[in-house]
């Protein structure tokens, strides 16, 4: 429901504050907006009772805790909410206008790094805007439902302080808990450990036939940087190579690489 | 603007913004960061915690799940499957110890269910004894409940359906059983506390409270703080409810418009009502569902809601069935019932059971779980952490 409130200022319905982040940017926020930060509220009714504004000049409220990639960001949120001192809307207007913010909530959300997110929940929380800080809070929470213990460990910076036999029983008891979940770090990590094997040194061999031999292609000689050793230091079968290469020069100095 | 470049410093969550967020979580997420740290297990695992979550829950119907157990397995239903898709329960997997719930022949499982704790008694016909058993289906956890210490003899007293609620001054779960001594003259009841873990008998100054002796054994109700049954006062329908913070029992007279006695015009004869009707749950308000109308060939159910005094909910057909509302949908437009027939062969009745979702603005009906059963108990819960 929007509100019907009397404005005490007419005047100041359409008045500006400036903001001064801690990077030393400026932003001019339309006063309607800025009051939601009840942080930025209280500083400026402090101001008032000072009677600083009686001057005239406009004060620069300093937050030196917020960096105006931030503020931008809370700022454009703040417009889209319900403002307080607007006219009353009627009820199609309080739809369409309801569904225009969901699909900037949407959209705002798609292009979210999950570690902007604590950004703007400090800032939200410094500023005490209550209702970026609900939305923020909820996206956060939505983002790690479905995550495993390790990823809320490294997103949160949280030590784990369980000895590894007590996070072995919990896990047993309550395994239900665990299922269907993101594997992040796990799953990448299972998948290395199947593809490791040891190497057992087994000797020189004389006398294999036919010989082995090394592709055109591999190097050989001594090395370039220590004589001693002979090149190639370790050979395997097979000639497909699956190797990260710099984009500069292909690996055999052809046109084409196959 | 990408703020990445922006970090300076990384910032760590004061704990209570921690929290908000948390709160916001299902139990199953939340159980399994009981294992981040210490600290967030000793969070989540805290009575605070457990309230401040559930009053979230509660507000938010997608939270409402409904427990049902037919006569050999127990199956969940979420909001889903309820309200929006078709409509399987999900096969829970029960194992209480102690506490067969499909052991004997003379034994019928019932069920109460208050915030997200499940209370069931495990009824034995013949010696009339009861047991009961507390269950979190969210957290999967239980408590299996003592016997009451000073019972009297179950041959010498008769006890009244059993109720399951939440005492908002203590903060307190309370299973309770109200009785009456032969030769039918003082009224106790019996409250078990699941903080305390114990059984107390208190004598009750109520007139007249008593189950319809019709075969439609209503169920007892639970609403904000206070335990309902259905009851008669001097041959009218009545309300009765016992406070638990309070524990004291009062009368709720029913809606003074409605009839239960219907006259039939052509004969002259009253047919009564008083055996059809329910109370129930209509979000957080109580709901009572009636079968009335001008004449026999008229009847419908309207449904009656408790808020400030009775008002007028909806009128739905009526199909020759009793309806229990049980849960409402997000905006009001479906409400879930369990449904109960009697069919006869011969003299005798076997009461059948079924969950059922009416529309009310369209008046339709669809089946959720279609096989009538006749031993299906169904109650709903909200996702909690209590009883961890």
């Amino acid at each position: 429901m929007s509100n019907t409130s009397e404005n005490p200022n007419p005047s100041s319905s359409s008045a500006k504050m400036t903001l001064k982040t801690s990077d030393n940017e400026l932003f001019e926020v339309e006063e309607a907006v800025a009051m939601k930060f009840c942080t930025v509220k209280q500083y400026f009714e402090d101001e008032k009772d000072s009677d600083v504004a009686a001057r005239g000049s406009t004060t620069v409220i300093p937050l030196p805790n917020v960096h105006s990639a931030v503020l931008t960001m809370l700022i454009s949120y703040g417009k889209k909410l319900p403002q307080s001192n607007a006219v009353a809307d009627n009820h199609e207007e309080e739809e369409t206008k309801k569904k225009e913010r969901k699909k900037y909530e949407q959209g705002l959300l798609k292009n979210l790094m999950p570690g902007e997110l604590l950004d703007l929940i400090s800032a939200a929380n410094y500023l005490d805007f209550k209702e970026g800080l609900e939305f923020f809070n909820q996206a956060l929470a939505d983002h790690i439902q479905n995550k495993s213990v390790e990823y809320v460990r490294k997103f949160f910076g949280i030590k784990n302080d369980y000895e590894p036999h007590e996070e072995e029983k919990y896990r047993e008891e309550y395994a239900w808990a665990f299922e269907g979940i993101e594997c992040w770090l796990i799953g990448e990590l299972k998948q290395f450990m199947a593809k490791t094997k040891t190497l057992d040194i087994a000797g020189t061999l004389l006398g294999i036939k036919p010989a082995l031999i090394v592709a055109s292609f591999s190097v050989r000689g001594l090395n370039s940087l220590d004589s001693n050793i002979l090149k190639p230091e370790m050979i395997a079968p097979g000639e497909n190579i699956l190797a990260a290469w710099i984009n500069a020069i292909g690996p055999t100095g052809l046109d084409s690489n196959t | 603007m990408r703020i990445c470049k922006a970090r300076r410093q990384s910032f760590t969550i004061p704990n209570d913004l921690v929290e908000d967020i948390l709160s916001r979580l299902p139990v199953k997420s939340l159980m399994r960061f009981k294992c981040v740290s210490k600290a967030w297990h000793t969070l989540i695992s805290s009575c605070r915690f457990a309230k401040s979550h559930f009053q979230r829950a509660s507000q938010n119907p997608s939270c409402m799940n409904v427990i049902v157990f037919t006569d050999n397995c127990v199956l969940s239903l979420g909001y889903e499957a309820l309200f929006q898709t078709c409509v399987h329960g999900q096969p829970v997997d029960v194992d209480f110890q102690g506490f067969p719930l499909w052991g004997e022949e003379y034994v019928e499982t019932n069920l109460a269910s208050c915030n997200g704790l499940v209370c069931i008694e495990l009824y034995n016909r013949r010696k009339r004894t009861s047991e009961y058993l507390v269950w979190n289906p969210s957290t999967k956890s239980y408590k299996n409940i003592p016997r009451p210490t000073s019972t009297p003899d179950s041959m010498s007293c008769w006890f009244y359906r059993f109720g399951f609620g939440y005492d908002y001054s203590t903060d307190d779960h309370k299973i309770v059983r109200p009785f009456q001594i032969f030769p039918f003259d003082m009224k106790r009841i019996e409250i078990f506390s699941l903080k305390t873990f114990t059984w107390k008998t208190i004598l009750v100054d109520v007139d007249n409270i008593y189950n319809c002796s019709l075969p439609l054994i209503p169920k007892t109700t639970y609403c904000n703080g206070a335990i309902y049954w259905s009851a008669r006062k001097y041959g009218k329908p009545s309300i009765v409810y016992f406070d638990l913070a309070e524990e004291i029992f009062h009368e709720l007279p029913w809606p003074e418009s409605v009839l239960y006695c219907i006259r039939d015009r052509s004969s002259g004869k009253c047919f009564y009502t008083t055996g059809l009707w329910e109370l129930g749950t209509f979000g957080e308000h109580l709901c009572l569902s009636v079968c009335t109308g001008e004449s026999r060939k008229n009847l419908c159910i309207q449904l009656w809601v408790m808020k400030e005094s009775w008002t007028r909910l909806a009128t739905i057909p009526y199909l020759g069935t009793c309806l229990r509302p049980m849960c409402v949908s997000k905006n009001g437009e479906k409400v879930l019932m369990r449904e109960t027939q009697v069919k006869y062969v011969g003299i005798t009745g076997e009461w059948y059971y079924k969950l059922v979702e009416w529309n009310l603005t369209d008046h339709t009906c669809t089946s959720i779980l279609c096989d009538p059963n006749p031993r299906m108990e169904a109650a709903t819960y909200v996702e909690s952490l209590y009883l961890q």
